[in-house]
């Protein structure tokens, strides 16, 4: 078994093209994710109402598809409702910012709801106005809780970035196996497609720890 | 009692010195009944105690003083302001009636001096420095300034309510409601508590409080009220409160308690 470098090296252009479209599918993505998420959880905390059920059913929905499903659903039978064909990169975006929506959409309710009432209470008492409770006494301490799951769902964004190129987006894992099989160099380009991901996602995790640790010391 | 206060609505001079006046207020949880028409009014300047055993609606009323709690009948008025009033009105009663709570409830993502600046800057329109200054004044009266970088949870329980105290008196209230201030404290933290709290009581603030401090409620209060189940039952000086409890309840309670 031998590793040869310098087919790697040979076609470093190609990989770095590949990360880079990695990267602009992660984060256009996720900005899509947050959006829906944000208006998601809104619904969700109404409590009763269409919107509320609304809210509610696409979550159930979405966390019961596979991604892979969304994934080509969108892409192969969105045209047939859409009346308008997306590209590959834009359907995959939009297929893997849904069900990342609808988790995030749980992770900020959850992330709200965890705000002690009393905190609630103190701040009404004080007379702060609905917006500077929010502001000041609610988002904070709920950001802070958001943030290690939050960032745990970047991380399997970040994986699942991999699906779209079976709908022939161009990003890393497509471009390894492409240039796998056209060379038969399939241990070097996918061994560096992994170690691309794990640098990638490795930074992630290490926050969370930190986080999740601050957390449970309780300490600002 | 309803002509009275009609009539003191014209006359100023009588009018505003009530600053409380709370006629048959009922509220129900549910079929739940947990204040079983109160009334009760506290003048100007005025340090009232209500005591009497968990669950009697002690809490339950304070809480409908500043809106926290909404009420299901009769009428409650705050200065000049009469509830449930306007989104509006009921923010200016929050601002005019300070809270402190049994379980302190101070922001734990904000140092000692930003928990008691932070409402004067948003509901009053101070700058921060001014704000500030408020506060590190206030701090230091209720004993707290050095500690005033620091977070809540670095403080003891005693220290964090008197933050707390601090961090109501920095809206410039006219009333002072304590729930149970002292309860979810250390034994040997309530007097510095109590002692911010009698020291507040001589500066001509009225006062509200449900306690458990029966000999507290004796030595500062001007009156003091015993409540069970929905109901305040007695109402009258700390003097003839103790020394002359005339209702059973009030007896078996106090028999209890002291």
């Amino acid at each position: 078994m031998n590793f040869d470098t310098s087919i790697i090296w040979q076609n470093l252009p190609m990989l770095l093209g590949g990360i880079w479209l990695t990267v602009v599918t992660v984060f256009l993505s996720l900005a899509v994710a947050i959006v829906i998420g944000l208006l998601v959880c809104a619904g969700t905390l109404l409590g009763k109402g269409f919107v509320y059920h609304l809210s509610v059913s696409y979550v159930a929905l979405f966390r019961a598809l596979p991604e892979p499903v969304i994934i080509f659903w969108l892409y192969y039978c969105g045209p047939l409702i859409l009346n308008s064909k997306l590209s590959a990169f834009e359907s995959g975006t939009i297929a893997l910012a849904i069900p990342s929506g609808a988790y995030l959409a749980e992770i900020f309710r959850a992330g709200v709801q965890a705000v002690p009432r009393g905190q609630i209470e103190a701040g009404r008492a004080l007379g702060l106005s609905s917006f500077w409770l929010v502001c000041d006494v609610v988002a904070p301490q709920a950001l802070r809780m958001m943030i290690p799951p939050a960032l745990g769902i970047v991380t399997i964004l970040i994986k699942n970035s991999a699906l779209v190129s079976a709908i022939g987006v161009e990003e890393l894992f497509y471009r390894a196996t492409v240039l796998g099989g056209q060379t038969f160099h399939y241990f070097e380009f996918l061994t560096v497609a992994a170690v691309m991901y794990v640098l990638m996602i490795l930074p992630l995790s290490v926050i969370v720890q930190r986080q999740e640790r601050r957390l449970l010391a309780k300490v600002w | 009692m309803i002509l009275n206060t009609e009539i003191t609505d014209f006359l100023p001079g009588l009018g505003s010195s009530r600053m409380i006046i709370c006629e048959e207020v009922r509220k129900f949880f549910g079929a739940f009944e947990a204040l079983k028409g109160v009334t009760l009014e506290v003048i100007r300047g005025e340090v009232v105690c209500i005591i009497g055993p968990s669950g009697g609606g002690k809490s339950t009323f304070l809480r409908t003083l500043n809106g926290l709690e909404p009420f299901d009948a009769g009428r409650i008025r705050i200065d000049q302001i009469e509830l449930p009033g306007t989104r509006r009105e009921i923010l200016e009663v929050r601002r005019e009636v300070g809270m402190v709570f049994q379980s302190f409830n101070l922001f734990p993502h904000m140092t000692v001096r930003r928990n008691v600046a932070l409402a004067p800057v948003r509901g009053r329109g101070l700058s921060w420095a001014e704000a500030n200054v408020r506060a590190e004044r206030l701090l230091a009266r209720v004993g707290i300034f050095d500690q005033i970088d620091k977070y809540p949870s670095q403080l003891s329980g005693g220290q964090q309510q008197r933050v707390a105290i601090a961090r109501a008196l920095a809206m410039e209230p006219k009333v002072l409601l304590f729930d149970e201030p002292t309860s979810s404290l250390d034994p040997e933290m309530v007097q510095e508590v109590l002692e911010v709290m009698r020291e507040l009581a001589h500066t001509g603030i009225t006062m509200l409080m449900a306690t458990h401090e029966i000999g507290f409620a004796r030595e500062i209060a001007d009156r003091v009220a015993f409540m069970v189940d929905g109901t305040l039952l007695h109402l009258a000086s700390p003097k003839e409160f103790f020394d002359r409890p005339s209702d059973p309840r009030l007896n078996s309670f106090l028999s209890k308690v002291l």
